[in-house]
């Protein structure tokens, strides 16, 4: 069996809630919450591959849809994704009536 | 395997060539690997997939009762057109889906010349049998005129299904 | 317009009530998320970046003010107070809950609404010229034919899963507003040169995104009561011999240039011949059933209409700029279509608020028969103005701010949502129309500048139209950075062509400047103002623009893309 694609870390698990479709982060409660502050944080690949898991099973209880690890900056808290577009997805629209547009 | 029409579970008298009951009198359905056993004299079936070409198809079922088309996912419609074409082309005999259709295609494998359609187990447990059961009551009125007739736009559907 | 006959409303109310046990039955887990995604995707429902994003069908543009105002109830109760138009004269709601999406489309349906179709592999709305019924060279409002054409590909049980979408457009003007020569299918109403008789020119497989192609003309005349036999031809081969090992390869355009044009007709033809056209075809009494919905307008001429006008224009400097671009010829005397830019200045393109659409739903009642148009390129349409209205209606446009006088020019941009909302963006789109707008903001420069084709397509998906924009500007991704690339010259018309690239892309900050050095460019190099962008272009080559790109480097460019 060949070796795991590594993940990089550290990472947050990030989806959407199936019935409202907001985004959810895992959270360090074993739940999922709006609030990127109380994501769960995987600092090594073990607790990465543990959080895969939580996304999987989550996905099968019908919870969320969409749920996949997303790496973030070390050192910078609420989370702040490396990619912008992850970035994006947290803070919501730079444009439109509900914009904002601090990344 | 469960087998399903418009008006529910039906008895299902064909089954696989291989694996078949030893001294089934039933029909066997025969895919592209298989043979028939030796003095079988029960009624014949063939398993296409879904991008087999009509005219060769049709030509090999000659003398065939019943063909099995196979739908490798949900998603590949190309089973409807080959109905369709099978149908036009003439065959009368049963015509039947296999594969993981929904429940909500029913209606439209119905609506392309299929007879029936048959229900991996799995996807009967998960969904059960009360989804395809209540599919024809919840695709009552289409536009389009059932293979029978020839599939078009219902000026005549429109008005039966009015009155 | 088309009204609901019993049939029509069973039809949706059915569909209704699929979804809401669909719904359910995706809650409960008895249908997975693979199952679902399908099954809610041909009913407009799609997952995005930060929510669900509903799709809803406005056939081939035209809506009712009652739909309009529905419409707005819906932005206000379910969503956050507005919609916006897209480029296939749809509405998207950007953050409906799952839960909530039975109930909207019973509301909808209420209005003879619905989301069928809207997406999935499937056939998608049909759209037609914003101008039908309108436009005085019209062989033939083209509305009918796509009604029909709507009916015959609604839940067609042996197309619902086709390799890919499947897009359809049709005009019946020889002025081609639908960009049917990319799309899927194009239809273009014409007479037979001999006979005179009524029929379609026939293209297919054109598109965007990837690999944009335009369409191949595959029957020059096909006689008006054989269209849907035909369809159901090049759907059937499309069906069965359309690419499924490749998403990116799926679409019809693929399987034409894979198979070559002739072998592919072949294919059409041979199909055609064998199938029961009489079956599938309406007999006249359907198409002459269908057709009396869109009788033309009962306007009667206003000779005296334009010289009100005029005189309300020559005291006003802001309707006169209106009048000059916002308003299209209407067939009968005295009458335009008004365009109502949803294009304000810094302002997301297509954008309306539920405010706004009431708004415009109360003016249509009042201006233009209650009648409303969504065009592909992202505004609304008042289609039946009396010229002498067109001052108390800017006005009130105005307060509703909806007055922006810049239909057809360089602010008149067609952007896609982008990474502020589409979960398959590499880039943001938005902001790059708001910034380029800003800068074009002077209503005499735009003036000046004419018609520009400006399209931003935020991935290369193109549901921007980049491709045929005059300006394209398609957002990607490099090092970790947003990356526009620009290319010049595409036009969505009869005399389709895509746009060829500038160069190396640049970043979101630089985009208004090269902008700006391009339409310097080109005012420097055109022979007359009616030399529009796309000519220059056509006349001067890609590379006469490669300046625009060097002078506006700040650093030394890249070698490769």
């Amino acid at each position: 069996m060949s070796k795991p694609d590594t993940i990089i870390l550290p990472a947050i698990l990030l989806a959407n809630d199936l019935r409202s479709g907001a985004v959810v982060f895992r959270t360090k409660a074993d739940g999922w919450s709006r609030d990127a502050a109380l994501a769960l944080v995987a600092e090594t690949q073990e607790a990465a591959e543990r959080l895969k898991g939580e996304a999987l099973a989550a996905v099968n209880r019908n919870e969320v849809v969409d749920a996949y690890l997303v790496d973030i900056a070390e050192g910078v808290w609420p989370p702040r994704p490396n990619h912008f577009r992850e970035r994006r997805k947290i803070t919501g629209p730079s444009a439109g009536p509900h914009a904002v547009l601090t990344e | 395997m469960p087998l399903l029409d418009a008006t529910g579970l039906i008895a299902d008298d064909f089954r696989d060539a291989a694996g078949a009951p030893e001294g089934w009198t039933g029909g066997l359905l025969l895919d592209r690997d298989g043979s028939f056993p030796n003095g079988f004299s029960g009624r014949r079936g063939l398993v296409l997939p879904g991008e087999a070409k009509a005219e060769e198809a049709f030509a090999t079922a000659q003398g065939f009762d019943a063909i099995a088309i196979t739908f490798p996912v949900f998603s590949d419609g190309r089973g409807f057109t080959l109905a369709r074409r099978l149908r036009r082309l003439g065959w009368a005999g049963h015509l039947r889906t296999r594969g993981p259709l929904l429940p909500d295609q029913l209606v439209m494998a119905l609506a392309c010349g299929f007879d029936a359609v048959e229900i991996a187990p799995e996807l009967l447990d998960r969904h059960g049998l009360e989804s395809w059961l209540a599919a024809p009551r919840l695709q009552r009125h289409r536009y389009q005129r059932n293979q029978a007739d020839g599939l078009g736009v219902a000026v005549a559907q429109r008005l039966e299904q009015l009155s | 317009m088309y009204r609901y006959d019993e049939f029509d409303a069973a039809i949706v109310a059915d569909r209704v009530a699929e979804f809401r046990a669909q719904v359910e039955r995706r809650l409960s887990g008895q249908l997975t998320e693979d199952e679902f995604k399908p099954l809610r995707l041909q009913n407009g429902v799609y997952l995005q970046l930060h929510a669900y994003m509903l799709r809803i069908a406005i056939p081939y543009g035209t809506l009712s003010s009652h739909q309009l105002r529905r419409l707005a109830e819906i932005a206000e109760r379910y969503d956050r107070g507005y919609g916006h138009f897209t480029t296939r004269q749809n509405l998207q709601f950007n953050w409906p809950s799952l839960v909530d999406v039975p109930e909207i489309l019973e509301k909808l349906a209420e209005v003879e609404m619905h989301c069928i179709q809207t997406s999935g592999n499937c056939i998608r709305n049909v759209t037609a010229d914003h101008f039908a019924g309108v436009a005085a060279d019209e062989v033939e409002d083209p509305r009918p034919t796509a009604e029909l054409v709507r009916q015959w590909s609604t839940f067609h049980p042996e197309f619902a899963f086709l390799p890919r979408k499947f897009k359809i457009a049709v005009t019946g003007s020889p002025q081609d507003r639908a960009a049917t020569m990319v799309h899927d299918i194009g239809l273009v109403i014409r007479r037979h040169p001999d006979t005179g008789e009524i029929g379609y020119r026939i293209s297919v497989g054109g598109g965007l995104g990837r690999t944009p192609m335009i369409g191949r003309v595959i029957r020059d005349f096909l006689p008006k009561r054989e269209l849907l036999a035909y369809l159901e031809a090049v759907l059937r081969v499309y069906n069965a011999e359309g690419r499924r090992d490749n998403k990116y390869k799926a679409r019809i355009k693929i399987l034409v240039h894979e198979t070559g044009l002739e072998e592919f007709r072949a294919l059409v033809e041979a199909e055609y011949a064998r199938l029961d056209g009489p079956s599938v075809d309406v007999g006249d009494q359907e198409r002459a059933r269908i057709a009396a919905y869109f009788a033309p307008a009962a306007l009667q001429a206003r000779p005296q209409a334009q010289a009100v006008l005029d005189r309300a224009a020559a005291r006003d400097a802001g309707l006169a700029a209106f009048v000059a671009n916002n308003l299209f010829p209407h067939r009968v005397e005295g009458h335009a279509a008004v365009t109502v830019s949803l294009k304000p200045i810094g302002a997301p393109p297509g954008d309306a608020t539920a405010d706004q659409m009431r708004a415009v739903a109360d003016l249509a009642d009042r201006y233009s028969q209650g009648e409303i148009r969504v065009s592909h390129e992202q505004n609304l349409i008042l289609p039946h103005v009396a010229l002498d209205d067109v001052p108390a209606l800017y006005a009130a446009l105005g307060k509703a701010g909806l007055a922006s006088a810049n239909a057809g020019l360089i602010t008149d941009i067609i952007a896609c949502p982008g990474l502020d909302y589409c979960a398959l963006a590499t880039a943001r789109s938005i902001p790059i129309a708001q910034a380029i707008a800003e800068r074009f903001a002077d209503p005499a420069r735009q003036a000046q500048i004419g018609a520009v084709g400006l399209k931003i397509s935020g991935c290369i998906n193109a549901c921007g139209h980049h491709h045929v924009g005059g300006i394209g500007i398609l957002g990607l991704e490099k090092n970790g950075i947003e990356n526009y690339q620009i290319t010049l010259g595409g036009d969505p018309g009869l005399d389709a062509s895509i746009g060829e690239r500038l160069g190396p892309g640049v970043a979101a900050e630089e985009v208004p400047d090269v902008v700006e050095a391009l339409i310097a460019l080109y005012l420097t190099e055109r022979q007359s103002p009616a030399e529009r962008f796309t000519d220059v272009v056509r006349r001067k080559g890609v590379a006469f623009f490669k300046p625009a790109l060097t002078q506006t480097q700040r650093e030394p460019s890249d070698a490769a893309a």
